[in-house]
């Protein structure tokens, strides 16, 4: 079984420098330096990687570092300096806060504590598991939200278990709702921090931590209640109540107090002297929640998924050598004499194209992939902003509703038996269109009205 | 005494193998399959963003729920007193034929034709919910019926716990067209229900015997 699946993996990793060698071969078309053209190889041969995962995401990451200086675009120091990046710091320090939250047991209080307040009926239950989901993936990666509570789920569900619908909306509204929450701070989805280094390198304008939550919030408070409508309208529910578990009993812990602290003090800080730098804050917050003794580095060790931060590295490579081999201006005029140049239409485009992507790969990667071709855009059309463009494609990537790949939360819930593949294909097109809809009206409306561009 | 499996993975349910399980079977053996594949799939999904220790801690709580989702399915039945759940984590076909010769059953019962399944020496029922009135034995040629009295007497049992009638039909004969080739449908029958007899080379020893909707058939 493994052998097997180790060939076809082989193969697909052969094809994928098959890809490689075949933009090296190809003439560079009329307008297109020969780096621009490798560039545009790599970002094909990093979408053929992601798709078929034929490495894992972290090591396809740093494979795609070592490409361009093989290709003689950068020098190869240049490349491994990228990894000196605030996004790096920004997330190593947020899951290092995640990590004192989750170890203290405060997000199964709260769970338990917010769920009992959605107990009067089954629908209600669908729009606290969608909130519980939400709120917590502002403050740690949606992933590792949908992985701690799943169990939180299935137990609040045990005591309604024959209702089929409930356990099939329960399940698809706790993956839906860490989604939907996870862009709603930097913090959240690990693409955020990722973007806003984008924008500062290409803008040299630093979104801050509140700013980016009012620009994204929007978004968030309009999908919650959609999705909400969508789940209880595609899985009608019996009207009894739902009887939660109690959450623990007793005043907080010292642990609890700690860690909860700690988190607050950080989101306050992030909050009102966010211009300080957001990963020089979260650091602090990090060193904290050391000097609380709620977590210790092995804590820390456990609990940073290497594999993110890895693939951060291919992304910033691919950025910067497709912006700065003029691949993205050649690839935004490509796309201009194809749709034309309105920028309303483009910044539709842009959204739609990401939600697409996301929906096959890591969303990390599908921004990584599409922020250098937004700003590429935003460069070459007059009224496309660089900045609505880009948090409009970093938005777009947390929205895989539809299928299984490309987000772990899907999948993790799929995994539990609850619902099948068809359920969530059903529901999914929906929340996407809706996704992209929602996006776009908030970019063109309030971020308008809120002056971003 | 007929003693079926059924089997029933994440996303084959089965569901109308388990209504129609309730009247033609005496003993129900429901195999609920964790497919180790899907579990694999949602490690290789999740392990860039989650930790070893969380996704350890992750694959026992799916499967346990899991097993709770099979036990509701038990649950669900109108006649849970004759079923007996065995609940696996593996591979899914595999299970189905060690569970077919451990428990030496007498019917596998699916909703879907899997051509796999024809080749595990147990008769296999497919089962597309329809309701049943007529059905039809073809056999391919008239002088295998006495050897093949025992699938026939099987067929009339079914039958009979069904309530509808059977006959038999030889698709060697002048008079009826080939209906099947290597199981391939040729021409739609006016049945509710075929049984249909594979009796290429050695047919008491390595044959399959399908029951199924006349549009069952891939």
């Amino acid at each position: 079984m493994w052998s097997k699946d180790l060939k076809i993996k082989r193969w697909l990793f052969l094809a994928s420098l098959l890809i490689l060698l075949i933009f090296y071969i190809i003439p560079a078309p009329e307008g297109l330096t020969y780096e621009g053209k490798m560039m545009i190889g790599v970002m094909v041969f990093a979408v053929f990687l992601f798709v078929t995962e034929a490495l894992p995401l972290g090591m396809s990451g740093i494979l795609i570092m070592i490409i361009p200086p093989l290709l003689g675009i950068f020098n190869y120091t240049e490349v491994f300096s990228f990894f000196g990046n605030e996004a790096i710091f920004i997330l190593i320090s947020a899951f290092i806060l995640a990590a004192g939250f989750q170890k203290s047991g405060l997000h199964l209080r709260f769970s338990f504590s917010l769920l009992r307040h959605f107990g009067s009926s089954r629908r209600l239950f669908i729009l606290g598991i969608l909130l519980l989901g939400a709120f917590l993936s502002f403050l740690m990666s949606e992933h590792a939200v949908v992985a701690l509570l799943i169990p939180v789920v299935v137990v609040s569900i045990s005591s309604a278990f024959e209702d089929e619908n409930l356990r099939k909306g329960g399940m698809i509204a706790l993956a839906y709702g860490a989604s939907v929450g996870s862009i709603g701070t930097l913090l959240g989805g690990a693409r955020n921090p990722y973007a806003i280094s984008f924008i500062a390198e290409n803008t040299g304008v630093n979104v801050t931590f509140l700013q980016w939550s009012l620009m994204a919030l929007p978004v968030v408070l309009i999908m919650m209640p959609v999705v909400w409508v969508i789940l209880t309208l595609m899985f009608p529910m019996k009207k009894e109540k739902i009887k939660v578990r109690e959450a623990k009993k007793g005043r907080l812990s010292a642990d609890e107090m700690k860690a909860g602290g700690v988190l607050a003090a950080t989101i306050i800080l992030l909050l009102t002297v966010g211009w300080v730098g957001t990963a020089i804050i979260t650091i602090i917050g990090a060193t904290a929640m050391f000097l609380s003794g709620v977590i210790n580095w092995k804590d820390v060790e456990k609990a940073i998924p290497w594999g993110v931060l890895l693939l951060y590295g291919g992304a910033i490579t691919l950025g910067k050598g497709l912006l700065e081999t003029g691949a993205t201006t050649w690839m935004a005029d490509e796309i201009i004499a194809i749709i034309g140049s309105e920028p309303a239409i483009l910044l539709l485009a842009v959204i739609a194209i990401t939600v697409l992507f996301t929906e096959f790969m890591s969303n990390t990667a599908a921004v990584a992939l599409m922020l250098p071709i937004g700003m590429g855009l935003s460069s070459a059309v007059t009224g496309l902003d660089p900045i609505a463009t880009s948090m409009a494609i970093a938005l777009s990537g947390g929205f895989a509703f539809t299928l299984l790949v490309g987000n772990p939360g899907n999948m993790i819930t799929y995994s539990t038996g609850y619902y099948r593949q068809k359920d969530l294909l059903r529901v999914g097109i929906f929340a996407d269109i809706i996704g992209i809809a929602v996006i776009y009206a908030v970019a063109m409306t309030v971020w308008k009205f809120m002056g971003v561009w | 005494m007929i003693r079926c499996l059924i089997p029933i993975t994440q996303e084959k349910r089965n569901e109308n193998s388990l209504k129609r399980s309730c009247i033609i079977c005496d003993r129900i053996h429901l195999l609920y399959v964790v497919d180790t594949e899907i579990l694999e799939r949602m490690e290789r999904e999740s392990a860039y963003v989650l930790n070893s220790d969380m996704l350890d801690a992750l694959r026992q709580t799916l499967v346990e729920s899991q097993r709770r989702e099979a036990e509701s399915i038990v649950e669900d039945m109108k006649c849970k007193d004759k079923v007996k759940l065995h609940f696996e984590v593996g591979d899914h076909l595999d299970l189905v034929e060690k569970y077919s010769l451990r428990l030496n059953a007498g019917l596998i019962m699916t909703d879907s034709f899997e051509r796999v399944m024809l080749g595990m020496k147990v008769p296999l029922w497919v089962d597309r919910g329809n309701r049943i009135e007529n059905a039809i034995f073809i056999i391919d040629n008239a002088t295998r019926v006495k050897r093949l009295e025992k699938s026939v007497k099987f067929a009339d049992a079914l039958c009979k716990r069904l309530e509808c009638d059977i006959s038999l039909k030889f698709s060697g004969d002048i008079s009826q067209k080939q209906i099947f080739t290597e199981y391939k449908k040729t021409e739609k029958t006016s049945s509710d229900l075929i049984i249909y007899q594979n009796s290429k080379n050695k047919p008491e020893k390595n044959c399959s015997f399908l029951v199924t909707g006349c549009d069952a058939l891939p």
